[in-house]
């Protein structure tokens, strides 16, 4: 009833798959894109930017309760 | 720098798909059947539904009954499923989450008396005991019992009278009254 | 392998103490301002919380009625302590994983200048009666759109970061945050649009907004922090990149779409709600993703958990967004959904997505910022310890009886027999118990208020070395 009385049905339809498949062709494009321009190649190095030389990982930081707690009384 | 261009248009992309799902198509839906019909909305219900909104009615009153058989608002008598049309195109839209009380859609068809209303927005719990909505003096004056002799002040309990005085509604009391009368699912108010 | 990868940060340019020196003025300005309206929120939420149980408390002035006090707690916490807090650990996250300083240093101290004016005017305006009259939005729209403006202006440094950065791989964190600050200017400019002027298609705007606005707004800043702090903590990678990367784009495709489920059983077009529904069912596969990703790279290491005060509220976030998220798919759900919508189940859902994830994420990474952009220490450990225990436990007071009492509140308000009054009353209980909790979480608060106030203005104790820098930083 309540489409009837405004746009009908196929109308509506055809507007969510037009851009269902735009959206799902531009994914898969930008995937295929991604994959042979070698953006999986090192997946994980990115994983390593948080760290540098100044505080490279495998040294927890922000211990402050370890360090001050013998230390700090109040 | 394309990768960048890529990202921000993928962010943007899958935005604009929602967007245009959950905003613009159901605008292209809804609003033509809305716009058919003709609202008699008086001077005092568009007041009163500004006051609804002022006071924060909505967050503890819904406007929505639910479909017979989901949820049990049918079986409460609080009316048929709402529809687009019942909201007389009043906005902010006053649907509503929270139903720490009832729900409204249907309140003028099953609480027609002004004075009731008057007295519950006066002091919620002299006419509903043990009900935890706030009181709304400053919709009312309090003034001396002799003052403006033709006019009679709300029928208040015992306990809740002031010696002396009579409590009179304000326009926006009666505004507001009138906009909850006019929460009719029978008599929408509707001239199609 | 480490070192191969380290090759590609230059930090003898953009050494970690440069930036944190140039991020110092617009993020403290962005946190101690949130600090204040989280103060502001608390106190009415307080206010709210015992009128729901004391209905004649405050309840002869207009403008601190239920109404209105409410709408301008959530209005207050959530555009106020929540986005202000939040922008200011985006930048200094953006500003520490692309290595670049922060520009436009005074614009973004100007326009948080301004918005803290547009919420102070906003304040006054719900509280006089002048509300926009849509949840999530109650501020009127000349109010939102300044405040959408000023969000706009940092949003804009935060693209100047990401295109002169000095990194060349996006860290998933910068993924988020990036996207964070494109999505909620484009809410708040496509929800300010005064298109929507049908009751019914604006229910639906103001969910989808209201929904996306914790979706991409503040869960995105959320993870990217969790991203961030839980591997820097550790002094650990995160388990897998990969994975990070398939939770964002699914966050991003499935979150877009969750807003109608708050929309089930209304006048909305079933397809519509439908949509929603399936897509809060998919989000169980991001938030998976993540709770996988970070439970990985924590297990083992539980006692960096203990020594760090912000893995603490790190960690205690992570979990709950986990739980939230999937307590959100199974409540989108419409045999649950009968029974929870219109129930404080919903209010309590909401608190343990915006206080024990979002909320306490934001504790965890100021605990963590603001020593590195000030260089003094907190005040006491003590004091730390106690804001925690006070937030987990006073949010758990909080959300489980809320929540048991919701479900009651839900089932009787199905049953026709028990008259309309019980639902209500048998709810007061658990409503009593939140007061007290929000007692608890208020304490929390100005703890951490007067721990912040002591670290920026730098007064009491003056310590001998900031312990917080690690010992090579130390030397340097």
């Amino acid at each position: 009833m309540l489409l009837e009385t405004s746009i009908n049905v196929s109308y509506g339809i055809w507007i969510l798959l037009l851009f269902s498949l735009l959206i799902i062709l531009s994914g898969i494009g930008l995937f295929i894109w991604a994959y042979f321009s070698g953006q999986f190649d090192d997946i994980n190095k990115g994983a390593q930017l948080p760290f540098n030389e100044e505080e490279p990982a495998g040294e927890p930081t922000d211990q402050i309760f370890k360090d001050n707690d013998s230390k700090q009384k109040n | 720098m394309v990768k960048n261009w890529i990202l921000l248009f993928g962010i943007i992309a899958v935005f604009s798909a929602a967007m245009v799902g959950l905003t613009i198509l159901p605008k292209l839906v809804v609003d033509p059947r809305v716009d058919q019909v003709e609202f008699s909305n008086t001077f005092e219900i568009v007041q009163g539904h500004a006051i609804y909104v002022r006071e924060g009615c909505i967050y503890c009153h819904s406007m929505q009954v639910r479909p017979e058989g989901f949820g049990a608002d049918f079986e409460r008598g609080w009316g048929r499923a709402s529809e687009a049309e019942d909201y007389r195109n009043l906005t902010p839209h006053l649907l509503g989450t929270m139903r720490t009380g009832p729900d409204l859609s249907n309140i003028g068809s099953r609480q027609p008396s002004v004075d009731w209303h008057l007295i519950h927005l006066y002091q919620p719990r002299a006419v509903s005991e043990g009900s935890i909505m706030p009181p709304y003096p400053w919709l009312f004056e309090v003034v001396s019992e002799t003052a403006r002799p033709n006019r009679e002040g709300l029928s208040l309990p015992e306990e809740y009278r002031i010696p002396g005085k009579k409590v009179l509604p304000t326009d926006e009391a009666r505004y507001l009254v009138a906009f909850l009368l006019s929460l009719n699912q029978e008599i929408p108010g509707v001239e199609n | 392998m480490i070192g191969g990868h380290q090759s590609e940060i230059d930090s003898t340019f953009q050494s970690i103490r440069f930036l944190d020196e140039k991020a110092r003025y617009p993020v403290l300005f962005l946190v101690v301002s949130g600090v204040f309206w989280l103060l502001f929120g608390s106190l009415l939420a307080l206010m709210a919380s015992v009128k729901m149980h004391a209905p004649e408390f405050l309840g002869q002035l207009s403008f601190l009625t239920f109404g209105r006090v409410r709408p301008l707690h959530l209005n207050t916490m959530v555009y106020g302590w929540a986005s202000m807090t939040g922008a200011g650990v985006a930048l200094w996250l953006l500003s520490r994983t692309l290595r670049v300083a922060i520009p436009m240093r005074p614009y973004i101290i100007g326009v948080t200048a301004l918005w803290n004016i547009a919420l102070l005017v906003g304040s006054v305006q719900i509280l006089a009666g002048f509300t926009r009259g849509i949840e999530w939005l109650e501020f009127p729209v000349s109010t939102m759109i300044v405040i959408v403006w000023c969000i706009l202006v940092i949003g804009i440094a935060a693209m100047f970061m990401l295109f002169y950065r000095n990194v060349k791989t996006l860290y998933v964190s910068v993924w988020y945050i990036i996207a964070a600050f494109l999505w909620l200017p484009l809410l708040g400019g496509v929800s300010s649009m005064p298109i929507f002027d049908t009751p019914t298609v604006q229910a639906g705007m103001n969910w989808w907004f209201a929904h996306n606005a914790l979706g991409l707004w503040f869960t995105p800043i959320g993870l990217a922090a969790a991203y961030y702090f839980i591997p820097k903590v550790i002094g650990r990678p995160i388990y897998s990149y990969g994975l990070s990367l398939l939770g964002f784009w699914g966050l991003a495709l499935f979150y877009n779409w969750n807003g109608f489920h708050h929309l089930i059983g209304s006048p909305l077009p079933t397809w519509f709600v439908t949509i929603s529904i399936a897509a809060s069912v998919m989000m169980i596969i991001p938030v998976v993703v993540v709770a996988v990703n970070h439970h990985m790279t924590v297990v083992g290491s539980f006692s960096a958990v203990k020594h760090s005060p912000t893995l603490r509220f790190v960690v205690f976030a992570a979990m709950s967004y986990t739980f939230v998220s999937l307590q959100g798919s199974i409540q989108a759900l419409r045999t649950t959904n009968e029974i929870i919508h219109f129930t404080h189940f919903v209010v309590a859902h909401a608190h343990i997505g915006m206080y024990a994830f979002v909320t306490m994420m934001l504790f965890g990474s100021c605990y963590y910022i603001l020593p590195r952009l000030t260089n003094w220490e907190w005040q006491s450990h003590k004091l730390i310890k106690a804001h925690f225990w006070l937030s987990a436990i006073g949010i758990i007071l909080y959300t489980v009886p809320l929540q048991v009492g919701g479900v009651l509140q839900g089932l009787a308000m199905n049953n026709p027999d028990i008259p309309f009054m019980d639902t209500m009353n048998l709810t007061i209980p658990y409503l009593i118990a939140r007061s007290v909790a929000g007692v608890l979480l208020t304490v929390g608060h100005l703890i951490f208020a007067y721990l912040v106030i002591r670290i920026v203005a730098k007064v009491g104790l003056k310590p001998e070395i900031p312990g917080v820098w690690s010992k090579k930083i130390k030397e340097a």
